[in-house]
């Protein structure tokens, strides 16, 4: 079982089924490399247009919690951290006024907002949704 | 805690600030800015600053941007400006975290 051979059945498989194939690698906490250079129009409009609270400001994806107090707001960045790093993609975090916490996403290498930032907002989204902050806006 | 601080005059502020290391007066706020390693190293520097603020009850903006720098950005809103409570949480964030970087 050469390790050449492998490789090559991975490539095929990650063609082949791409989404699938995405899908799995991140939730295994591995980083999709070419996430970063992509941006699927339709992914990102649906995240701006459905109601999620992000919105986009020049370069970035942008949306603010607010929480009770600053122990909330710091247990909802140590999950984002968290987030963050089993994609390895990492959001500016802005602690302001003691119980908002402000996220910026944006993909430096590339300039602008890729796969990999729409995907780590649905992923915020989701540690949100499963701590218990008071109200996000 | 009990009374709350009253808004420090400019030479108060200069002279608290010519104490402390790293931190610049920024309009009504003083600031720091630090760099680390990675985004692992940044975060558990900002989880000792948390733990400092929770202590003493005063909580510094905290940005953590790029993945590895830290700004601290210190005022007292209620106030209007820079007390008392800023430059003691300045010098506790210095004294907790040691000989970080940047």
């Amino acid at each position: 079982m050469g390790s050449q051979s492998f490789r090559s059945e991975q490539r095929i498989t990650h063609r082949r089924l791409a989404p699938y194939a995405c899908r799995t690698r991140y939730a295994r906490g591995l980083k999709d490399p070419e996430s970063e250079k992509r941006l699927d129009d339709r992914a990102l409009k649906a995240l701006l247009e459905g109601g999620s609270g992000w919105r986009r400001e020049g370069n970035a994806l942008t949306k603010t919690y607010i929480f009770k107090g600053f122990k909330a707001a710091m247990a909802f960045a140590n999950r984002v951290a968290e987030t963050a790093n089993a994609a390895n993609h990492h959001p500016d975090i802005h602690i302001e006024g003691y119980r908002n916490v402000r996220m910026v996403l944006t993909t430096h290498s590339a300039g602008g907002i890729t796969d990999a930032d729409v995907e780590l907002a649905a992923r915020i989204d989701r540690t949100e949704r499963a701590g218990t902050p008071s109200a996000a806006s | 805690m009990a009374t709350p601080p009253t808004k420090l005059d400019e030479s108060e502020v200069s002279e608290r600030l010519r104490k402390l290391r790293g931190w610049t007066k920024e309009d009504g706020t003083i600031a720091r800015s630090l760099h680390f390693k990675d985004f692992k190293q940044a975060k558990s520097f900002v989880d000792r600053v948390a733990d400092a603020a929770e202590e003493s009850g005063h909580h510094p903006d905290i940005h953590i941007e790029k993945a590895s720098e830290v700004r601290l950005v210190l005022t007292t809103h209620s106030a209007g400006g820079l007390t008392k409570n800023d430059f003691e949480m300045a010098e506790k964030i210095d004294r907790v975290t040691g000989g970080s970087p940047g």
